[in-house]
Order: C-alpha cells, then structure tokens, then sequence
C-alpha cells in the first residue's frame, strides 16, 4: 500500500517538477531578452531574477520545516515529519542556489566575492542549521527519537527566519533593502517587477514539485524500516 | 551573469536528477517487498 502511495507521489512531483523547469526556462528567456538592463548595475543586475526567488524560496521551505516539527511536537503525526525532512533537504539545494548566485553578483558589484556582513552571515549560519538538521536525521536510528530531535532543530531554525528578513533593518549592512516584502508599495520598474514575480512563482511550483517526490521517497523508506525491524 | 545563470541550472537540474533517481530506486525495493 505504502509502495503505491509513494509512486503516486515521485510521479506527480515529477510532473510538477518538470512544469516548474519548463517555467523556469520561460524565466531564462524574460530576463536575459525581455528585461530592460539596469541602468546602474548593468547585466549583473540579472542575477538578482535568481537569487531572490531561491532565497525567498529557501526561507519558505526552512519556515515550513519549523511549523511542521512544532505541529509535529504537538500533533504526533508522522506526514508532518516527512514534510519537514522533505522541506529541510529542497530548501538546501535552493539555499545552494542563493549562496552561489549571491557572491557572482557581488563580485562585480561590491568588488569582493563575500563580506560577514549580518544578513549575509545569518544566512550561512541558518544554511549550516540546516545541513545539520539533515545530518542529524541521517545519524538518528529509531523514528520517533529522530523526528522528534530533529523538529526541535527545525523550530530553532525557524526562529532565525524573520531575523535574517529584519537584519537589513536591524544592522547597518552592505546588503540591498527588501524591494517587494516591504511595508510600502515595490520598488522595482513593473518590466522587473513582473519578471522577478514570475521567477517566484516558477521557483515556488519547483519547491512544491522537488518536494512531492521527497515526500514520495520518505515513504518508500519509512517502509524499508518497517521491513527492517520486522525482521 | 552568465555564470550565475549556469550554475543555478546546473544545481537545480542536477539535484532534481539525482532526487527522481533516489525515489524511483527506493519505491521500486518498497514494491518488490509489497509483492
């Protein structure tokens, strides 16, 4: 039974997944020919219509890991603990994305590749967490010690996400102000605004899709431990 | 920019591959075992 639900899950993450690269393909398109060039900044500027989505994204998937491991603690139910762990790894991968993409637009924009400025430091450290987080479910044997452990981790990580959102605010720092999450209306030409928009909705139906076939997997595998201690 | 464009490709593609991979693996042991 399980075997089935995990297949009907990897197959319709992956239908999504593939929606979401075409989309994104779409975004290649908008930005690098159908978006005007920054006056200031020049084609460097472009970056900016990945990084923000993969950071608005990975913020999004950490937040989710916190919620669901504080409604796991509480509710006890085992699909919150998939979803976390699912969350957990896809908010990784699209935290790569942001710590890539970040320091090859700084480099020319800055003059140096990384500054341990607050916002920029807050974000490695919650990456790290993350990783740990992984590492910790990796280490952790029995299923109840290791959801439970690990969503205690992902609460603590979710504490740090409005403070990295409020570090620009909070800390004098080299990193841009919000241009779009802000209390005001966005600071962006609509051309721009419309295309990082756009962005984020591609990168978000990638979260969800990326996320369904992790799911799918964490399914797969809880049956392989049933199996396990069967035996 | 171009760098930025590529490595983000190359990420994303790349985990999506290895992620589908995983899951088809791990699904195909689970059915074997439902069998």
């Amino acid at each position: 039974m399980s075997a089935t639900a995990a297949r009907a899950y990897v197959r319709a993450g992956t239908a999504i997944t593939l929606l979401a690269f075409l989309a994104l393909a779409g975004v290649y398109v908008l930005a690098l020919k159908f978006t005007p060039i920054e006056l200031r900044q020049g084609l460097a500027q472009k970056i900016f219509y990945l990084h923000v989505p993969a950071a608005w994204n990975a913020l999004l998937a950490f937040s989710v890991v916190g919620l669901c491991g504080g409604l796991y603690l509480w509710l006890n139910d085992r699909r919150l603990d998939r979803l976390a762990e699912s969350s957990a790894e896809v908010g990784v991968a699209l935290g790569v994305v942001m710590l890539t993409t970040g320091p090859i637009w700084a480099r020319p924009i800055w003059g140096t590749w990384w500054t341990w400025d607050a916002r920029l430091t807050l974000t490695l450290f919650l990456f790290f967490l993350f990783v740990g987080y992984l590492a910790l479910r990796a280490a952790l044997h029995d299923p109840g010690e290791r959801a439970r452990f690990s969503a205690v981790v992902g609460v603590l990580g979710l504490l740090l996400v409005p403070f990295i959102h409020l570090s620009v605010y909070l800390f004098r720092t080299l990193h841009p102000q919000p241009i779009v999450l802000k209390p005001s209306a966005p600071s962006l030409p609509p051309e721009m605004l419309r295309t990082l928009l756009i962005s984020g909705l591609a990168f978000l139906v990638l979260y969800i899709g990326l996320v369904t076939i992790r799911y799918g997997l964490a399914l797969a595998e809880e049956e392989k431990e049933r199996r396990l201690d069967a035996t | 920019m171009v760098a930025a464009y590529v490595v983000t490709a190359v990420i994303l593609v790349g985990y999506a591959v290895m992620l589908v991979r995983r899951a088809r693996k791990a699904v195909e042991r689970a059915a074997r075992h439902d069998d």
